[in-house]
């Protein structure tokens, strides 16, 4: 084999693994158009999967009936420090909780996303914190040890500890729910006691503008999923993985 | 054999007359702690672990030094270490101790401690903490106490000993990698999800290990005239040298990797630390110590360099100043400054420092385990002089 026919088929080669290359390229994932729903590309379990799809457009600026109804229905205790406060929705603004992307200065009702891969879960010792069946994530707070190991692993900050007796600071108890005691975490439960008695969530039912819209995920025909449908969608930090099953439509 | 720890002179019982006060301290803390929940201490939103789990990492790296000593002196006939076997065993039982009491204290619930036990949730590495802990207490103390049984009789230590430190090797090892893995589940907080966390962990308890052995012997040298060698003593002062100086390689390797990617949550925790920053974000009455890092961490590095120099380690009080400076600033970076700094987030507000109850606490259980420490070190001394003369 002479120099030059040595070179010219190096050459060859090279090019054509070059082009197999940028072939291989433009068809990878990566320059997909992405889907609306991230959920519907890739269901991760099948069954009943709750999730929420808050339409922020709809969310009047002041109004605070999601928080107000959580706290009534649920006996959460209202604390006046801060560094105490015990919640399981609250409103914070946009930008705050969804990333630069988000523009919106108003604030959003936020609340535990009910992950499909929790990290809070994952850092329970004794399994007091666990997801169901139908994807809520629960507390057993007969079990939990205050350990506070859930409360660093979200990444959301959503799970809220009793650092004191919290029973006194419950402004209207009301005998529906159980309360809690000093030294246990609680967070949003995706009202499945409501839902055991066919009920919708609390924050949902009571929005007066319809803003919060819930339902199984996994069922192509729900409202939920019809609106994932619609409108593009953003959730919490979703490059960690989590798969949160709380939607924010802009 | 415990009865030789009651028996001592005036100097020996007003150190234990003030560490059984500070230890009664820490129980009237975690009486207030008890009664008015964690809210009494200075933890909260934002600060979600305090000083408790802020020593556990250092500790579970100083249990695990030991096996540096026990394993060669045991299973590879290392008799220069054999007068530092027991008290590296002791060490370790002592600080197995600390740690479970230091997980306890944090707990909202302690009533509830059982469950850690009964409702083990293996994918959980904190679930694996306390057995690993547990066990690992009996093992290193059941080693030093046979080790001493055998020096005192005379007799070489029985065969069981090598299968017992054959297992404590993986329960040992284990203690820094769940120290690490526990905190690695918590993904948004830059410092505690380096891969670097467990050998970090484990090499800097091994300074302080080797320091703090260091010192024991420097100690018994002095007050019992015994005759350990100037040999074990140089020994040593290599270990903590060696082992320090990997220490801050790592301490380098974390800080470059951080501020060459630019990390933002480990940016902001190192600058927390080492920079003016803190000045703002710590409480008032905390102020005057937002140097403490810096300083420790340059006593640590000092101290490092000292113990290579031959003439430093030929002297006598030095290198134990050395080793115990080196425990020191082990401590702090890889307990305050790894769990209390990590938690911190740009915007967060005030970073936590510990109200009363916590302070207390904190301190009652370290007397604590400055008090079983001194009962095994006085039994240990009894031994050997009764030998000596003997």
């Amino acid at each position: 084999m002479n120099e030059e026919r040595r070179t010219f088929m190096k050459k060859a080669g090279l090019g054509l693994m070059a082009g197999f290359g940028a072939a291989a390229i433009a068809s990878s994932p990566l320059f997909e158009r992405v889907a609306a729903s991230a959920w519907a590309a890739a269901p991760k379990r099948p069954g009943t999967r709750w999730g929420m799809v808050i339409d922020t457009r709809r969310c009047r600026e002041g109004c605070s009936a999601c928080v107000d109804a959580c706290r009534l229905s649920h006996n959460v205790p209202t604390f006046s420090d801060p560094r105490r406060r015990v919640e399981w929705i609250h409103r914070e603004e946009g930008r705050a909780l969804l990333g630069s992307a988000c523009a919106t200065q108003k604030l959003l009702p936020a609340l535990c996303n009910h992950c499909e891969e929790p990290s809070c879960v994952r850092s329970c010792p004794t399994d007091s914190i666990f997801r169901r069946r139908d994807g809520i994530v629960a507390v057993d707070y007969h079990r939990c040890i205050g350990c506070r190991s859930c409360m660093l692993g979200c990444p959301y900050g959503e799970v809220s500890f009793n650092w004191s007796d919290p029973r006194p600071a419950i402004t209207e108890p009301t005998p529906d729910y159980p309360t809690r005691q000093q030294g246990v975490v609680e967070k949003c439960n995706f009202c499945s006691d409501r839902l055991k008695r066919g009920l919708q969530p609390s924050c949902s039912s009571r929005c007066p503008e319809g803003a919060m819209t819930f339902g199984d995920l996994n069922d192509p025909d729900s409202a939920v999923r019809r609106l994932l449908a619609s409108s593009d969608s953003m959730r919490r930090k979703p490059e960690l993985g989590t798969e949160p099953k709380v939607y924010y439509i802009i | 054999m415990f009865e030789k720890a009651l028996k001592g002179n005036r100097a020996y019982w007003i150190w234990v007359a003030v560490l059984v006060l500070l230890a009664g301290a820490g129980v009237h803390g975690y009486r207030v702690q008890g009664a008015e929940g964690l809210a009494s201490t200075g933890m909260g939103v934002g600060a979600v672990w305090g000083i408790y789990n802020a020593q556990l990492p250092f500790l579970a790296g100083l249990a695990a030094s030991a096996l540096f000593i026990l394993v060669p002196e045991r299973l590879m006939k290392q008799t220069g270490l054999s007068a530092a076997a027991p008290l590296s065993a002791f060490l370790a039982a002592v600080a197995s101790a600390m740690s479970l009491l230091f997980l306890a204290a944090g707990f909202g619930m302690p009533s509830r401690i059982p469950t850690l036990f009964v409702n083990l949730s293996p994918s959980a590495p904190v679930s694996w903490y306390a057995p690993a802990l547990l066990l690992y207490l009996l093992l290193s103390l059941g080693a030093g106490w046979s080790l001493l049984g055998a020096r005192r009789k005379g007799t070489t230590p029985p065969r069981w000993l090598r299968a017992l430190v054959v297992v404590a090797v993986p329960v040992g090892l284990a203690l820094p990698v769940i120290a690490a893995f526990m905190l690695a589940v918590m993904p948004t907080h830059g410092l505690w999800t380096s891969a670097m966390l467990a050998p970090r962990i484990l090499v800097s308890g091994l300074a302080a290990g080797m320091g703090l052995l260091l010192v024991m012997v420097v100690a018994m040298r002095r007050s019992a005239g015994a005759e350990e060698g100037r040999e074990l003593a140089g020994r040593l002062s290599g270990y903590t040298a060696m082992a320090g100086l990997a220490s801050l390689c790592f301490v380098g390797l974390d800080a470059g990797t951080a501020f060459l990617g630019n990390l933002p949550s480990e940016t902001y925790a190192l600058r927390l630390l080492y920079s003016d920053m803190a000045r703002e974000a710590l409480p008032v009455a905390y102020v005057p110590f937002a140097g403490l890092p810096s300083v420790l961490l340059a006593s640590g590095a000092v101290s490092v360099l000292l113990l290579f120099l031959p003439a430093v380690r030929r002297g006598n009080l030095l290198p134990a100043l050395a080793g115990l400076l080196i425990a020191v600033s082990a401590w702090f970076d890889r307990g305050p400054g790894l769990i209390l700094a990590g938690q911190a987030t740009p915007g967060g507000g005030e970073v936590y420092a510990p109200a009363l109850p916590d302070m207390l606490v904190t301190i009652g259980i370290w007397a604590g385990g400055a008090l079983l420490l001194t009962a095994l070190l006085k039994v240990t001394l009894s031994v050997r002089r009764e030998r000596g003369m003997a």
